[in-house]
């Protein structure tokens, strides 16, 4: 605060314009009631540009313009009130924020006037002004846009030469950009939290039907390491895609190569389908046991055979991704005596993750499994 | 010796089918009779109407919460335990109901059920 003559308004130290200089004129003659009444009324008279100029006597037009400049490039919000409540100066910030286009247009009004507020003065306003003291704080303000900000504000009594209160300042860096990011990190933290728990499960489910108590072990090690890639393949493809969705080609393509089926054995074709992260997981186990039954018992048991898996979009009312799965050109069928957990788990994770009905077909031709489902949409499930 | 769990009707309400297939094997493990698994809460409010003589309900289910389960389930009378992977429960909704973190091995599931069920 620079020393003035006419009052602290112009102890910021700025420069005001002819207009501002008559506002602050009314504005501190009465705030600052009668002992500077009588000689601000007098400066206002003369005409307050003239006034207020003398008010930055001592300083050069080059300081006044620098410190203005940093007033107005600066963005915090800064502004500051009279005793009465009523705005005598706001930064460019400030104005832009809440789509005021001139400072004439504020100046002179308080909280009441602008926002309806029950009181000129918000209770930490009072609070500086009764403290006599800089005290920081955290506000919320719904600017020009509709949105609530909230900023970090550090509110500051303006003092006259003789050490008198006679309005408050506030300079206030907005943090919602910052609030938000870390909203955003804790649900970031919760979700991945969430992930690790659902995969661990996961992987406990995979472990208890990979090692069943009829089970020789190096064949459940085997089965379980092979559930355990398919697994992270499909994280590999829901990270490239940031976990917000995968499509179906790439997540088949995967499972046929985590299974070391090299695609010369394989066609697949179909139109773009996109599932949400927990359907490309579990549909990759589900081919990736269809894989891994065509390997051990199927097409590509031998050398000759091959998978077809192709899917389109039924149109309707309510349209339907149609799955087929087909292999050619294997050993002839012969149907299991009991179905397994492989071929159980196809069932249930494309039932329980895509709302679809599976039929298995033991042709002697060549083992199929047919999937019906309501096309994903790739916000479904998360 | 037969399981304090044999012949009683659990459901078992869970979106994860690879996790609801372990639970299920726990259960049919001790003897008990599963019911579901319900993949939705849709499905599990279905189901909760059917003779019951306890319940396992995630509370995560494709993003929406079981607790409507919870509260078809209280109102017959019937016990359950929640089973989540999720740090903050809410409290008022999960109330006296034992809840076991996933993962959950098969003899923390059973000592739950049989807490929630006075066996």
């Amino acid at each position: 605060m620079g020393e003035s003559q006419d009052g602290a308004l112009v102890a910021v130290g700025f420069e005001p314009h002819e207009e501002l200089g008559k506002v602050l004129g009314k504005v501190f003659g009465k705030a600052q009631g009668m002992r500077r009444g009588a000689r601000m009324r007098k400066s206002a008279e003369r005409g307050n540009a003239h006034g207020a100029r003398r008010a930055v006597a001592g300083r050069s037009p080059a300081d006044v313009s620098l410190l203005r400049a940093f007033f107005d490039a600066s963005t915090s919000y800064a502004f500051a009130k009279d005793l009465d409540g009523r705005y005598i100066l706001a930064n460019r910030h400030y104005l832009d924020a809440f789509g005021i286009a001139r400072l004439e247009d504020l100046v002179g009004l308080t909280d009441k006037d602008r926002f309806g507020s029950a009181e000129p003065y918000s209770a930490n306003d009072l609070r500086v002004i009764e403290e006599g003291r800089p005290i920081a704080f955290e506000e919320e303000a719904r600017t020009a846009d509709g949105e609530l900000r909230q900023a970090i504000s550090t509110k500051f009594p303006v003092l006259d030469e003789t050490g008198s209160v006679i309005g408050v300042g506030s300079i206030s860096t907005d943090i919602t950009e910052r609030r938000r990011a870390e909203r955003q990190r804790s649900v970031l933290v919760e979700e991945l939290n969430h992930r690790v728990k659902n995969t661990l499960a996961i992987v406990q489910g995979l472990v208890r039907q990979s090692f069943g108590p009829n089970r020789d072990a190096a064949a459940g090690l085997e089965a379980f390491e092979g559930r355990l890639r398919a697994l992270a393949a499909s994280h590999d493809v829901l990270t490239r895609e940031s976990w917000e969705r995968a499509s179906l080609d790439t997540i088949a393509r995967e499972a046929f190569a985590g299974c070391g089926v090299g695609l010369e054995r394989v066609r697949i074709a179909g139109p773009e389908v996109m599932l949400a992260p927990k359907q490309a997981v579990n549909v990759t186990m589900a081919l990736h046991e269809l894989c891994t039954n065509a390997r051990k018992y199927g097409a590509l048991h031998g050398e000759s055979g091959l998978v077809v898996l192709m899917w389109r979009i039924a149109e309707g009312p309510s349209p339907r991704l149609q799955i087929e799965w087909r292999e050619e050109g294997g050993a002839p069928v012969v149907p299991p005596e009991r179905r397994g957990f492989g071929l159980r788990m196809v069932e249930g994770v494309l039932r329980a993750e895509l709302g679809a009905s599976v039929a298995f077909d033991f042709a002697p031709g060549g083992f199929a499994c047919h999937v019906d489902a309501p096309v994903p949409t790739a916000e479904g499930a998360a | 010796m037969t399981h304090p769990l044999t012949g009683k009707r659990i459901l078992i309400v869970e979106d994860e089918f690879i996790v609801a297939i372990a639970a299920e094997d726990m259960l049919i493990g001790f003897g008990a009779i599963v019911v579901g698994p319900a993949a939705t809460v849709a499905e599990g409010l279905a189901l909760a109407t059917q003779p019951l003589d306890g319940a396992v309900l995630d509370i995560n289910m494709h993003g929406e919460r079981s607790y409507a389960v919870a509260r078809a389930l209280r109102a017959r009378d019937v016990p359950f335990v929640f089973a989540t992977g999720y740090a903050d429960v809410d409290g008022n909704e999960v109330g006296e109901s034992p809840v076991v973190a996933k993962p959950y091995g098969a003899d923390e599931l059973g000592a739950a059920l049989r807490r929630a069920m006075r066996l």
